[in-house]
């Protein structure tokens, strides 16, 4: 059982999305699969979906990061 | 007629930038330390100093640099057709068009921003660009784009995607680009993934992570974006413009223009000339199309709420977070992810465009309906599009109106037959199943493996 995900462009099984986020589960998880897996997840999944911020703000945040690393 | 052809003369010279003929201007991304909106300065480790011009640019015509149009003369300007096959199945009275932008080398929109990318990055020095890409139709548009220039290529793709889908690798390796699964090895944010789980399947933000890492620590490597940012839809708005031109030659003009929405740029390709024209006081319906698989609209069985102030992030359901919840109707709340292009959720916010979102198998069956009069097999993505242009058109056909219905087919789906196998053979599901459907569709993911405890 696969759902194409719109984020990747490609079929996914659950498991994916429930990892996608840096191991922990994608914002868009009940979006895609809908609110029924919500069953399938633990408390401490469900306090990690998050909504992630603006793009350009992750790229500021992203560079930031690998300007500290260089 | 069929086909409306533009002459290569007439391709334009211009791309047309909305930004300074917005009625309520786009709010500016405030910087996440200092709280100040984001600078030029800001971006300058990833983006050249052109397409930083360009993203913050007021003026609303931009020239195409001549080196630019000559390599969109590769493929452009692209065809328009009339659908006629399609209007003749519906029997409905409206006229549909179709902007196909499938026949780009890579077979989709993507390369009309990403031959202008790799053009500004040549000339300001850069000698590499890298990206993140997921299935592979962002990352070969950039391969070819820099193939084109004589840069080098570095694409970080999503290792679930590098390993389902070779074909697009095998794309961007054919034109000299270096494709890596990522997580990978080359780079910081990829080993420390790896460290923790060596099986990672990867995920766009650890693609992105690493395509910035790599920008910022090397002085002769930038970035590339294929989506959201301002500079990217600028790039495209070629489409609508060429279409604009196409249609007056025919003596048309859309009364509905549809397009599918991902980050926004095929979308906003065709739309904004026409957006200009809808401020000016024409009378279009534009309607952004988004995925879903989520059956609350028709069942009404959650509430949603904002997920932040900017209201740019996704609404959630009220039991992941115990907010306060107010309803909100989904068709209009999906476009308010982060990965979307803040000028398409601005213009959804002034109720300029309308979004509507459609099920993965609605969107199929439209893309089968369509390869069957009309021969074209449709990038999945483009398959949401389609599916309103026909709810459109029957619409249409029941108010008795002939309307001109315009839509953008932003790519073909040769490359995505596996997404047509698994919904030909059942395999892909949907929510508008019932209840006890969906609690017996869900047994089989019971047992999947749990995530490893960090």
């Amino acid at each position: 059982m696969k759902i194409r995900c719109p984020k990747l462009g490609d079929e996914v099984d659950f498991g994916y999305c429930r990892r996608e986020n840096n191991g922990k589960p994608c914002y868009r998880i009940f979006d895609c699969w809908g609110p029924e897996v919500k069953d399938l997840l633990k408390e401490d999944e469900l306090k990690d979906i998050k909504p992630p911020k603006t793009k350009i703000v992750s790229l500021i945040e992203l560079i930031e990061k690998a300007k500290r690393k260089d | 007629m069929r086909k409306i052809n533009l002459p290569e003369s007439e391709l334009p010279r211009q791309w047309y930038n909305i930004l300074p003929d917005l009625p309520v201007p786009l709010s500016p991304p405030l910087h996440p330390k200092t709280g100040k909106p984001i600078s030029a300065s800001d971006l300058e480790a990833i983006f050249p100093p052109p397409l930083i011009e360009q993203e913050f640019s007021q003026k609303t015509d931009i020239e195409i640099p001549e080196e630019v149009l000559e390599k969109y003369k590769i493929w452009r300007p692209t065809p328009l057709y009339r659908a006629l096959n399609l209007e003749r199945y519906l029997k409905t009275p409206a006229k549909i068009y179709f902007k196909n932008e499938g026949v780009s080398p890579s077979g989709s929109h993507k390369p009309n921003t990403a031959i202008a990318q790799a053009y500004y990055n040549k000339i300001s020095g850069t000698k590499r660009l890298t990206t993140e890409t997921g299935a592979g139709q962002w990352g070969s548009a950039l391969a070819f784009s820099c193939s084109q220039f004589g840069l080098e290529c570095k694409v970080f793709m999503v290792r679930i995607s590098y390993e389902q889908k070779p074909y697009r690798r095998i794309m961007m390796e054919a034109w000299g680009a270096e494709c890596i699964p990522s997580p990978s090895s080359q780079t910081e944010a990829g080993r420390r993934i790896l460290e923790k789980d060596p099986d990672s399947p990867g995920s766009l933000g650890i693609a992105i992570s690493e395509a910035i890492e790599l920008a910022v620590t090397d002085k002769d490597t930038k970035y590339a974006l294929g989506s959201v940012l301002n500079h990217v839809l600028l790039h495209q708005t070629i489409i609508g413009l060429e279409c604009k031109k196409q249609l007056e030659l025919i003596g048309e003009y859309p009364d509905v223009i549809i397009g599918c929405i991902g980050g926004g740029s095929n979308f906003g390709g065709l739309c904004l000339p026409f957006v200009r024209d809808k401020i000016n006081g024409k009378d279009i319906d534009i309607i952004a199309v988004e995925p879903t698989a989520c059956p609350t609209v028709t069942k009404g069985e959650f509430a949603y709420d904002f997920g932040d102030t900017a209201c740019l992030t996704p609404l959630l359901p009220m039991h992941t977070l115990g907010h306060s919840f107010v309803p909100k109707p989904l068709h209009a709340g999906g476009l308010r992810y982060h990965g979307m292009a803040p000028i398409i959720s601005h213009l959804v916010e002034q109720g300029i465009i309308k979004a509507v979102a459609v099920s993965q198998l609605d969107t199929f069956k439209a893309g089968i309906i369509f390869a069957k009069t009309e021969g074209f097999i449709s990038a999945p993505e483009t398959n949401h599009a389609i599916s309103v242009v026909i709810q459109e058109a029957i619409k249409a056909k029941e108010e008795g109106k002939e309307k001109t219905i315009l839509f953008n087919w932003s790519g073909h789906g040769l490359l995505d037959l596996s997404a047509y196998n698994a919904y030909l053979r059942g395999e892909l599901i949907d929510f508008s199943l019932s209840d006890d459907e969906i609690k017996e569709a869900l047994k089989e993911i019971e047992n999947l493996p749990k995530p490893k405890k960090r």
